[in-house]
């Protein structure tokens, strides 16, 4: 085995391969316990994170996700090992925060973020196809802008250890919740949110965030260089983490072709499509997707950092506001909080070109 | 694609953006930013607001099935989670229990096969379904 060419893969096979571990990682953990196609999903897991530190009050969402933590320690041990661990930021930390903030709206009003889409698709929900045709929407449309010049300020390299206070946080509560998680999640229904054993959900997390580092896998950033350089070797991984959930789907059962009767979804194809499309745009923009966003962050990217903090509180006004979606429908505050992160990312999109 | 550079670029990013402020404006004069769904976001875990109405209404659901009206038991329970969404999460105390589950896949596989109930019945056994499983916790 070259460990050269596994610790820095570039070819499509490779990538290929990485995707499809996340994949089957991901139906694993719903297997074991995780919410119907949610083995792994940044946005939830942000929200259940955001209810464990007290910032909403829904205890059904509530967990101090151990995939989250092992996802940011993953990365950053993995950035760390292979010496791609830098610290820098202060491009743009306020579009990131705004941005990342819009982004997490609008994966709430869809119900989850684009990794989840992908799960969604596996299990045979329409509304997760529809999401994912809008996400890749709003990515082509994105292209368009990043051809015409479109770029944020360049981050300046920092002292390395500006970069450590998301990992170091993170270390402190992955500590916190495998010792006393019943302090930070008391809950009035007993287990909060459904989640598989600790133990294994860290350690999948750490693995999540170790290959997504070492991949650089993002669902928008695949079909981002696809577009723009027809280079579809970063488009693999997500591929295949979709054809691995897709046959472990059908290989389990668990594949059912539905429009009305996907687990936890809301029916509403068009703010589905609205929903995604405005997170695809954006979170190229941006930089990237949740996932990316937090293994960017854990590489010692602060302007991340910000995205990662817009997030989080994203998901406490997505639950305190009623913007989430439910399988009730979409809120007219989702509804709004969609359509405002579109003129948002819109005017970005606008603003920040070379000439304008 | 090079049809979309320059100046017309910034057009079409105006235009949406007029369109979709429009259409935020238009949410917020007509749409309910107190509608059930979103009182049902913030209210998941909360307390219900009437017990005895919900109550009442899986009793009346009870007898509904007794009957063997399942159309009307199924908008009875619909009902019932409208005002208390815990009444159908299995993690719940107040869960309707393991044999509703199983009733209700049996009802969702009846319909399947275009035995029981009409549209509604099939809407609200989907919904509630929906409502028992995933969602983001």
């Amino acid at each position: 085995m070259n460990w050269r060419k596994a610790l820095y893969p570039e070819s499509a096979a490779l990538l290929a391969a990485a995707g499809a571990l996340l994949g089957a990682l991901a139906v694993g953990l719903t297997v074991l316990g995780n919410p119907a196609s949610t083995g792994l999903c940044a946005s939830c897991f942000l929200v259940n994170v955001a209810g464990a530190l007290g910032l909403h009050a829904r205890e059904s969402q509530s967990y101090l996700r151990p995939e989250i933590l092992g996802i940011v320690l993953g990365a950053f041990f993995a950035a760390a090992a292979t010496k791609e661990f830098r610290a820098r930021g202060g491009g743009s930390p306020i579009r990131h925060f705004l941005g990342g903030a819009f982004i997490l709206f609008g994966c709430e009003v869809f119900i989850g973020c684009p990794i989840k889409a992908l799960l969604r698709t596996a299990g045979g929900g329409a509304v997760g196809l529809v999401g994912l045709a809008g996400l890749i929407a709003g990515v082509l449309f994105a292209t368009a802008y990043l051809r015409d010049g479109f770029s944020l300020p360049a981050p300046r390299m920092l002292h390395e250890g500006a970069g450590l206070v998301l990992p170091a946080a993170a270390f402190l509560l992955l500590a916190l919740a495998s010792g006393v998680a019943e302090s930070f999640a008391a809950s009035g229904i007993p287990a909060g949110a459904r989640h598989a054993p600790f133990a294994v959900s860290a350690a999948a997390g750490l693995l999540f965030g170790a290959v997504g580092q070492r991949t650089r896998f993002c669902v928008t950033g695949g079909v981002r260089t696809a577009a723009l350089t027809r280079d579809f070797r970063e488009a693999a991984g997500p591929v295949a983490f979709l054809l691995a959930a897709l046959l472990l789907n059908l290989f389990t059962g668990a594949f059912s072709p539905t429009l009305s009767l996907e687990p936890g979804a809301h029916t509403d194809l068009l703010w589905a499509f609205l929903a995604l499309g405005m997170v695809g745009f954006g979170a190229i923009l941006v930089n990237g997707c949740p996932f990316r966003q937090l293994v960017r962050a854990s590489s010692g990217d602060l302007d991340a950092v910000a995205a990662v903090a817009g997030m989080v509180l994203a998901a406490a006004l997505s639950v305190r506001w009623g913007i989430g979606s439910s399988p009730a429908g979409v809120t007219a505050a989702g509804k709004i909080a969609v359509l405002l992160g579109g003129v948002f990312f819109l005017v970005l999109a606008a603003w920040k070109r070379k000439g304008e | 694609m090079e049809i979309l550079s320059g100046k017309r670029l910034t057009l079409l990013a105006a235009i949406l953006s007029a369109a979709s402020m429009a259409g935020a404006v238009g949410v917020a004069a007509t749409g309910d930013l107190r509608l059930s769904s979103a009182v049902d976001a913030r209210q998941c875990d909360a307390a219900p607001a009437d017990p005895a109405r919900i109550e009442a209404g899986i009793a009346l659901a009870g007898e509904a099935e007794r009957r063997g009206d399942v159309a009307a038991a199924l908008a009875h329970y619909r009902a019932a989670s409208h005002l208390d969404p815990r009444v159908v999460d299995p993690r719940s105390p107040v869960f309707l229990g393991p044999a509703f589950e199983a009733r209700l896949k049996q009802w969702i596989a009846a319909q399947k096969k275009g035995g029981a109930g009409g549209a509604q019945a099939r809407s609200d056994a989907a919904y509630i379904f929906r409502r028992m499983y995933g969602g983001c916790g």
